[in-house]
C-alpha cells in the first residue's frame, strides 16, 4: 500500500512540468519577443507662410529595446495592438501573416496624420517599423506643420518562460 | 432497424433544415469618408447580416433587421435635449442583387399627455394637439405601399412641434397644401376653427447594398453628410480553436 504522502511528490513534479510544457508549447508558438536595436525620430516645424526654413524640435538616435507579443489573434508592439482579423474598433489597425513574417500598420488622417508600418521578418528576427506624422502646431503665435519621421530597427530574441 | 430509421431522419432533418433557411452571409464593411476642402479622412465601420429576404445592419450598437415585406419600428427613445421622444422603424426593398433598408423617424412630444389625440397607421403618424370638433375632415392619404384614408379631425387651440412632413405620393400632392402646418376654416357663420396635423414619418436615412460588387453607401437625408460609402468583404472571424 503505497501512502498518500509518497504519492504527492511525483504528482506535484508532474503538474510542474506539465504546465511548464504547455507554457513553453505556447511560448514556440506564440512568443514574446524582445527587439533591441536603434531608434531615430525626427521631428520638424515648417512655419506655413513667410520664412520656411525648418525648425528642428527633435532629433533622437537612441539605443532602445521594444516588446513584441505575437498571439494567436494578434501582434502587440510596444501597446500597440494589430488584429489578425476584423473585428469592430475606432482605429484601422491590421496585421497580416506573410511568407517570411507579419507586416501590418494603421493611418489616421483626421486633425493629425499619422501612418505607421512594420515588418517582422522570422527569418532574420528582425523588426522594423516606420511612423510618418504631421500636424498643425502653433509656435511663438505662428502657425506650421510639425513633420515627423521616426524608424526602429530592431533584432529580436525570444523571452523563453 | 429503429436506429436506422433515426439516422435516415436525421438526415432528412439536416437536408430540410438546409433547403428551408435561407443561407445568412455576414460583411465587414470600411469606409474611408475624405472631407471636402481638407485632407482630413474618417474611418468608419459597418456590419452587415444578409440573407434573401432580411438585412441587418449594425447600427447604434446593436444589429437592427429588417425583413421584405414587413415594416419593423424600434422603441420609443426620449430626446432629452429637444424635449420630443422619436421612434425609428425599418424596411427593406431588395432588387436583384441590390439591398435597401430604409430608417424612418418620426418624432412627438416629450410627454404624450400633451397631447390630444395619436393616430397610427402603417407609417403615417398623426398626433393633435386641442379640443376635437365635431366635424370630422375626411382626407385621402396615400403612403408609399398603399393607399389609405385618414380622417383628420378639426382642433382648435393648435401648438406646436417640431416634426416631419410625409412625403406624398405624385398623384395626390395637392393634398400636400392641407398638411402644411395649421390650416383655418370655417365651420358655419363667421366662425373659423383651425386644424393641425403632423404626419412626420420621413426618411432619415437609408443603406444601399450591393451584394455583387460588395458595396454599401449610407445615404443621409440631411444636409451635413450626404452618404458614405464603404467597401465590404465577407468577415471571416476567428474560429473557437484559434482563441
Amino acid at each position: 500500500m503505497v501512502s498518500k504522502k509518497k504519492l504527492l511528490l511525483p504528482l506535484a513534479v508532474f503538474i510542474t512540468l506539465g504546465i511548464l510544457s504547455v507554457r513553453a508549447t505556447e511560448q514556440f508558438l506564440y512568443p514574446d519577443l524582445n527587439c533591441s536595436g536603434k531608434f531615430n525620430k525626427n521631428k520638424k516645424w515648417i512655419r506655413e507662410t513667410g520664412n520656411k526654413l525648418p525648425k528642428i524640435l527633435e532629433n533622437e538616435n537612441l539605443d532602445l529595446s521594444w516588446s513584441v507579443l505575437i498571439r494567436r489573434d494578434s501582434i502587440t508592439i510596444e501597446n500597440d495592438r494589430f488584429p489578425f482579423y476584423k473585428e469592430l474598433s475606432h482605429i484601422d489597425n491590421f496585421a497580416k501573416k506573410t511568407n517570411i513574417g507579419i507586416t501590418g500598420g494603421y493611418k489616421i488622417d483626421f486633425i493629425q496624420h499619422y501612418k505607421y508600418e512594420f515588418t517582422y521578418n522570422k527569418i532574420t528576427n528582425q523588426l522594423t517599423v516606420e511612423l510618418n506624422a504631421r500636424g498643425k502646431h502653433v509656435i511663438e503665435n505662428e502657425v506650421g506643420d510639425d513633420i515627423l519621421k521616426a524608424t526602429f530597427l530592431g533584432k529580436c530574441e525570444r523571452k523563453w518562460l | 432497424m429503429a436506429l436506422k430509421i433515426n439516422k435516415f431522419f436525421l438526415i432528412f432533418l439536416i437536408l430540410l433544415d438546409g433547403c428551408t433557411s435561407s443561407p445568412e452571409t455576414e460583411y465587414f464593411c470600411e469606409s474611408y469618408h475624405k472631407y471636402p476642402n481638407s485632407d482630413d479622412v474618417s474611418y468608419d465601420q459597418a456590419i452587415l447580416k444578409v440573407s434573401d429576404n432580411s438585412m441587418c445592419v449594425m447600427d447604434r450598437e446593436i444589429f437592427q433587421c429588417a425583413t421584405s415585406g414587413k415594416i419593423t419600428y424600434l422603441p420609443w427613445k426620449n430626446q432629452f435635449n429637444k424635449g420630443t421622444e422619436d421612434q425609428y422603424s425599418l424596411s427593406l426593398a431588395r432588387n436583384n442583387k441590390n439591398y435597401k433598408l430604409s430608417f424612418y423617424k418620426i418624432e412627438r412630444p416629450e410627454s404624450e399627455g400633451s397631447v390630444t389625440k395619436i393616430e397610427r397607421s402603417g407609417r403615417i403618424y398623426f398626433s393633435y394637439k386641442g379640443v376635437e370638433l365635431n366635424l370630422p375632415l375626411s382626407i385621402n392619404q396615400a403612403t408609399e405601399e398603399n393607399i389609405k384614408t385618414f380622417t383628420l379631425y378639426a382642433i382648435s387651440n393648435v401648438e406646436y412641434w417640431n416634426g416631419r412632413m410625409i412625403r406624398m405620393s405624385d398623384s395626390l400632392k395637392s393634398y400636400s397644401e392641407i398638411f402644411d402646418d395649421v390650416k383655418n376654416y370655417g365651420v358655419g357663420g363667421s366662425t373659423f376653427k383651425s386644424y393641425y396635423t403632423r404626419a412626420n414619418n420621413g426618411l432619415a436615412y437609408s443603406y444601399e447594398f450591393n451584394s455583387q460588387d460588395k458595396s454599401l453607401i449610407l445615404n443621409f437625408n440631411d444636409e451635413t453628410l450626404k452618404e458614405r460609402q464603404y467597401r465590404c468583404d465577407v468577415w471571416i472571424k476567428q474560429k473557437w480553436w484559434q482563441l
